[in-house]
């Protein structure tokens, strides 16, 4: 007993080629049994080609990490096919995930009984999702057998967020490590010119001014501001995701998720210790700062796993945790939670520069036609707008996030007020 | 490959019509428009009203391709035949065989998969090649029939004579897909 099943094409052929046939001669009509003839042949046909063993279904895929909008090919390959036959092979669409072609994909059996499908496939938002079971079957060469459809275990797929150019050349306000690319405060090892002083014990040779030398008569040399790296925490707030839902549009979260990734990767790529924290997401809360390739990894992937709003009523104290003055804190949120704005309150208090950076997408708006929706969702602006007059108050700065060069002037503004005296609670 | 999409109200996908799925449903109703114009032909006066039953039956197998629509498609065909045609060695019967044998294969094709997934040329090609082979043989013992028309039995027990003959040869001829493969079984090299 094989997995070979008869087709509904099988039971055609077969019952109105031979019932034709039967009622051509009980008639005596041979024109009946012509008509039957081509049928009858295709049944014999079938019959006698009946495929005798089962195919070898195509392995478990595993897992695979892909970035979001990178194509994939899911590929079933299936052995021990009759000649000639074909193989249908099915992934099914879903949300978040293009499937090319969605029809399925039909391919004939080569000389060796061996058919390859393969389908494109692109996931067009992050996270780690199980995609749909896809599904294979195989026909002979008259589909008058199928075998199948058989259910292979689905592709567990992690999508890290894209990351989109980001190239920013302000300084970060309070370089307090040992090496990176900042321009600290003091002086020492670096490359940034500070000022020309009198040469002192420990002076390097090469580092000496000789036209001043020789104008005022004693030895002066180059200082420089020496290179040192900062420490970011980049703040997610994952307690809503405003605009979710429709395809093709980005929600808050798309835009927070990706300016994350995009400023882990900036600070991470100068050397800078970075981390991330998310309040709003129940499983994630942070990942320690540190720098290097592999952190931007664990972020990237901690990021995979915020699921907006499966946490609320979160210590509002929580966010200043582990964070010490000095720290840089990139606060991504849409505003539209008050959370986010204790928050900020906190950490500025605390004498930690923040920069608030607004994800609320420029498209969202509400297309009910009911009144009461309609006048909800001014009530939820108006009172966005009250959040943003109280950080403005607070002297936050709020960028909105378009893409590159978004920080610069914020940042620089911050360099410059890190120099002046300032009031902190402790 | 383009396509024509309704979007619904929330523009997800309602109904897409690609050229693969306009291509199967012309290439179902097209034999069975001929067959019917073979009827027309064989039987001249005929009343063409069970023509639109026939239509309605092909519309359902466009839909439902890999089910019974196809089966009752052609036993009404075949009976519709058996009703209005009054002479049983017309030569009208060979082009009519022809479609009917082309709307099975076709049925057969469009039930492979989702309904308008797009058929590679190969399986096309190879498709074609075994429908003109099984047409080649019908068209020949149709023609041996009608040819031998002198006797009254000569050209059924001619049919079902071949039939027999190749029904038997091919019962008993090697079946080169029914064994195990070499590789299928452990420990056996490929």
């Amino acid at each position: 007993m094989t997995g070979w099943r008869p087709t509904h094409a099988h039971l055609r052929a077969t019952v109105a080629g031979f019932g034709m046939l039967a009622f051509g001669v009980a008639l005596g009509r041979p024109d009946l049994a012509t008509l039957a003839t081509g049928l009858a042949l295709v049944a014999i046909w079938g019959f006698a080609t009946r495929p005798g063993s089962d195919p070898v279904p195509p392995p478990a895929p595993g897992r695979l990490t892909v970035h979001e909008d990178e194509e994939l090919s899911w590929q079933a390959r299936v052995s021990g096919l009759p000649p000639r036959g074909s193989l249908v092979a099915v992934h099914p669409p879903q949300r978040w995930l293009d499937v090319d072609p969605e029809d399925g994909c039909l391919v004939p059996t080569d000389d060796d009984g061996v058919a390859t499908a393969a389908i494109t496939l692109r996931a067009t938002r992050w996270g780690r999702r199980t995609l749909g079971e896809p599904g294979v079957a195989a026909y002979d060469r008259w589909c008058a057998w199928r075998w199948g459809p058989v259910s292979i275990p689905p592709l567990e797929l992690t999508v890290l967020p894209v990351t989109p150019p980001f190239d920013s050349a302000a300084p970060a306000p309070h370089p307090r490590g040992l090496v990176g690319m900042e321009r600290a405060s003091r002086t020492g090892e670096g490359t940034e010119f500070a000022k020309v002083r009198p040469f002192q014990v420990g002076d390097r040779i090469r580092r000496v001014h000789w036209p001043v030398s020789a104008r005022t008569g004693q030895l002066h040399v180059t200082a420089t501001h020496a290179d040192e790296d900062t420490q970011v925490m980049v703040l997610v707030d994952a307690v809503n995701d405003v605009g979710a839902g429709h395809p093709g549009r980005h929600s808050s979260m798309d835009l927070t998720v990706r300016a994350a990734a995009a400023l882990a990767e900036h600070f991470l790529r100068r050397g800078d210790r970075v981390g991330l924290r998310v309040f709003g997401a129940w499983g994630v809360t942070r990942v320690p700062a540190a720098s290097g390739r592999l952190q931007l990894r664990r972020i990237l992937d901690t990021l995979c796993l915020v699921e907006p709003g499966s946490a609320r009523g979160e210590d509002a104290l929580a966010a200043r945790q582990g964070l010490t003055a000095g720290t840089l804190a990139l606060m991504l949120t849409p505003l539209i939670d008050p959370a986010a704005t204790h928050q900020v309150a906190i950490l500025t208090r605390a004498g930690i520069d923040v920069v608030v950076v607004d994800t609320m997408p420029d498209e969202v708006t509400t297309d009910s036609d009911d009144p009461a929706l309609v006048l909800a969702w001014r009530l939820r602006m108006l009172e966005r707008r009250v959040e943003l007059d109280r950080l403005a108050a607070l002297g936050v700065p709020v960028v909105a996030w378009t893409g590159a060069h978004d920080l610069d002037h914020v940042l620089r503004d911050l360099t410059r007020r890190a120099g002046a005296p300032r009031v902190v609670a402790r | 490959m383009s396509s024509l999409v309704v979007l619904g109200p929330d523009r997800r996908p309602l109904f897409r019509l690609t050229w693969a799925r306009a291509l199967t449903a012309a290439a179902l109703l097209l034999p069975m428009a001929g067959a019917v114009l073979a009827l027309a032909r064989a039987a001249p006066g005929t009343l063409l009203w069970p023509a639109i039953v026939l239509a309605a039956a092909v519309a359902w197998t466009a839909t439902f391709p890999d089910g019974l629509g196809g089966l009752v498609t052609l036993l009404g065909f075949g009976g519709w035949w058996a009703v209005v045609v009054a002479d049983p060695l017309t030569p009208w019967v060979l082009p009519a065989a022809l479609c009917c044998v082309g709307f099975h294969a076709v049925v057969a094709q469009a039930a492979v998969g989702p309904w308008g997934i797009r058929i590679p040329a190969a399986v096309l090609r190879r498709g074609l090649r075994d429908l003109l082979g099984v047409a080649a043989i019908t068209v020949g013992i149709g023609s041996l029939a009608i040819s031998a028309a002198g006797s009254f039995e000569a050209p059924m027990l001619l049919i079902v004579g071949t039939l027999g003959l190749i029904a038997t040869l091919a019962w008993l001829g090697p079946r080169g897909d029914s064994g195990d493969r070499p590789g299928d079984r452990p420990g056996e090299a490929a």
